[in-house]
């Protein structure tokens, strides 16, 4: 290990408040240019300083970067400590298990690190879900929809509120919202309803009951509207982007 | 009209009276799968423009682009349909907001394969480009989403532009081969 890394270990231990952020390991270049390895460093450096002043966001966002340029273990171990402290231990295992999956990596960073990979994995959150998953995909949070395969499906999250959405073809969407702790599994069931088997779905299909429960359903509707309107913002509205990449038409 | 609909219209409606509450606007993500960083030439950024006041023969300098997106050195196969692709590290999605009159507007995006993440270098005066139109990509209140595959960085900056058909638009209620009724209306507008 080259002495600037090897003199440059950092443990980031105190607890700050839990960020949403995901972790975004970057690819690091295979043979960095001596100007990527200087920025490394300097991005390294400033890292360290925003450690040791409890600015963990900014460390996290210095040590990506000098990882991003240099592909060092050390900067990868300072980013997956900062993670761990920042409260996002699935992230911090990411990192730890890239950092672990390096045969060379020296064996004082391997000694530290595999602790706290340890301690990382037993602090995630499971979301295990059961249903007819074949086919399906899901979206967790921002993040990019990722296929479901089988029967039941193991995702593990940082703790805190998600946003899960599960599509399949010919079938409604199928949502859940809600909060888990550090450690926890929340068993889901996943259930899909075809399209056009709600008898309330296609015209001609509804009885006198669906419109006995559409005029009940609309009378709670309007009294509520009413309520709460005035409450609501016209701009909390509006449909958001749910992807990092915006175009607001002019 | 359903029931539900019914329903669905009226508490639209008492939000409206309370607040002007009800989306007016919408979201189109486009889904873009970008080619993999072709080999031995400097490494691209896939510049993307959209707007639907204009066609592409006009002047786009004056529409703001989104920050590069580096090409990635493998992408999955393209041998796989488009459409059955899953979203991969060599995806992109954009989210497009608009509302009123962008409804019935043809979207046109332009997907410019640069030097530079702002596609302002030296060597970015005539980058190869993708051209995509979208026949309508936005329902007020609704997202909706469209795919298209670029499978290789295009030879020319004057390609002709791939279309998504109207019914092509996915909207999340619809189903997976074609997003239309058979009377030919989308399942993003009330039947």
């Amino acid at each position: 290990m080259p002495a600037f890394w090897s003199a440059a270990l950092i443990l980031v231990g105190a607890l700050v408040p839990a960020a949403t952020a995901h972790a975004q390991l970057p690819t690091p270049p295979v043979n960095p240019s001596e100007s990527e390895v200087l920025e490394a460093r300097a991005a390294f450096v400033r890292g360290m300083q925003f450690g040791e002043e409890g600015r963990f966001d900014d460390a996290r966002r210095e040590f990506i970067h000098s990882y991003a340029q240099s592909g060092s273990p050390v900067a990868l171990f300072n980013l997956a400590s900062t993670l761990r402290s920042l409260e996002l231990p699935r992230d911090a295992a990411e990192a730890f298990i890239r950092l672990l999956a390096n045969p060379d990596l020296d064996a004082s960073v391997r000694e530290r690190a595999t602790p706290m990979y340890a301690d990382v994995v037993a602090r995630v959150t499971r979301l295990r879900l059961y249903g007819p998953l074949e086919g399906a995909t899901i979206r967790i949070d921002d993040a990019l929809p990722r296929s479901l395969t089988g029967q039941t499906q193991t995702i593990v999250v940082n703790p805190g509120p998600h946003d899960l959405i599960a599509d399949r073809r010919g079938s409604r969407p199928w949502r859940w919202s809600g909060a888990a702790r550090a450690g926890a599994s929340v068993d889901l069931l996943v259930e899909f309803q075809a399209i056009g088997e709600d008898p309330t779905d296609e015209a001609g299909e509804a009885g006198d009951e669906g419109w006995v429960i559409a005029g009940v359903s609309a009378a709670i509707a309007v009294a509520l509207g009413v309520i709460i309107g005035a409450a609501v913002l016209d701009a909390e509205a509006q449909l958001g982007p749910r992807t990092g990449l915006v175009v607001e038409l002019p | 009209m359903s029931a539900r609909h019914i329903a669905a219209g009226l508490a639209c409606c008492a939000v409206l009276l309370g607040s002007a509450g009800c989306a007016r606007n919408a979201v189109f993500e486009l889904e873009l799968d970008l080619p993999a960083q072709p080999a031995g030439v400097t490494p691209l950024y896939a510049v993307v423009q959209v707007r639907n006041d204009a066609d592409f023969s006009a002047d786009w300098s004056t529409v703001v682009p989104l920050e590069g997106i580096p090409l990635n050195p493998s992408c999955p196969s393209s041998a796989v349909t488009c459409g059955d692709r899953e979203l991969s590290g060599c995806s992109a999605v954009v989210s497009v907001v608009g509302d009123g009159a962008d409804f019935t507007r043809r979207l046109r995006v332009r997907v410019r394969f640069c030097a530079s993440p702002s596609c302002e270098g030296s060597d970015d005066a005539t980058p190869p480009q993708a051209h995509i139109e979208v026949e309508r990509a936005l329902y007020q209140g609704r997202y909706t989403q469209g795919r298209v595959c670029i499978d290789s960085v295009p030879p020319t900056p004057t390609p002709e532009a791939s279309v998504v058909g109207r019914c092509d638009v996915r909207c999340r209620d619809g189903e997976a081969v074609m997003h239309c009724r058979a009377d030919g209306s989308h399942f993003c507008e009330d039947p």
